[in-house]
């Protein structure tokens, strides 16, 4: 996968934005959409959940286009803001999880939102892959937040080291050292999980 | 045999596909704007609706505040006119 390269029809559709231009958010939208729903998957490994998400990232956007100040491509910057929701709604959820566990505790049962959820399967995995995609997908969603978001940004969006590193705002050693640790963390708890399977 | 499993699995996105985004997302988007900036519209009916109930409840209370002063006023003169009355019902009874 291509990532969006930044063109000067970026800076077109950003000034058109900026002067309220509906068919120049319209164009940034239809040409972003499925980096950003993707981003948000592979993140939030939930369908409704990407959806959502991307929503809130246009609208983010669109908000935000006025304070933009160019000193990164447009694509980085919208990553930027599609890891920043996902780690948002994924850690709201971690809290609305402690706060359901405290419940329990107490007798009070668990609302349908914190249910458990049934294997994800991402659509763009071949189909010899599916099942072995599904449990490195739930291994994923163990590794602490920043090894999560350069694994996936590496694995499902394809994006170089340099890339991941510019979202994040970080140099390409950190983002190399993030992708060592994420792998020996993954390794580790695929030995487990085959091992219990055995 | 654990290993060869743990390596195929983690290369198991290999040659992934990017999942398309819904085509009426832009749709959605705007939906979801129209609706924000609906919401945060003041109704300006409402809003003359609202302000000639805060002035009808200004003036019934500064209404019932001078009413009530009125009230306290008289009350403290009836004792005198009380004892004027009676003085002079006293005096007409005895003829003086």
């Amino acid at each position: 996968m291509d990532p969006v390269n930044d063109t000067n029809d970026d800076r077109t559709l950003l000034a058109g934005i900026r002067s309220g231009d509906d068919a120049a958010f319209r164009a940034l939208v239809e040409r972003f959409q499925d980096m950003v729903y993707n981003t948000c998957l592979g993140l939030l490994q939930n369908r409704e959940d990407a959806e959502d998400t991307a929503q809130d990232v246009f609208i983010k956007v669109h908000q935000s286009a006025k304070g933009f100040r160019g000193d990164a491509r447009l694509s980085t910057w919208i990553y930027r803001i599609a890891v920043t929701a996902s780690l948002d709604l994924l850690r709201s959820r971690k809290r609305k999880k402690r706060f359901a566990i405290v419940q329990s505790l107490f007798g009070t049962p668990e609302t349908e939102e914190i249910a458990d959820r049934s294997p994800f399967a991402h659509p763009g995995v071949a189909l010899e892959n599916k099942e072995r995609a599904a449990v490195l997908f739930r291994a994923m969603a163990t590794l602490p937040e920043h090894q999560r978001v350069a694994f996936t940004l590496h694995k499902v969006e394809g994006l170089s080291y340099q890339e991941i590193g510019e979202i994040l705002q970080t140099t390409v050693p950190a983002v190399e050292s993030l992708m060592h640790r994420a792998k020996e963390n993954l390794r580790e708890r695929l030995a487990d999980y085959y091992q219990d399977q055995q | 045999m654990t290993n060869e499993q743990v390596e195929k699995t983690l290369s198991s996105l290999d040659g992934l596909q990017r999942a398309p985004a819904n085509p009426f997302l832009y749709q959605k988007i705007r939906q979801r704007m129209d609706g924000r900036r609906a919401a945060e519209r003041v109704n300006p009916a409402l809003a003359w609706r609202l302000a000639a109930a805060c002035l009808l409840l200004l003036g019934l209370n500064v209404l019932s505040l001078v009413r009530y002063h009125k009230v306290e006023t008289v009350s403290s003169e009836n004792p005198v006119q009380q004892l004027y009355s009676e003085y002079i019902s006293n005096t007409s009874l005895h003829g003086y």
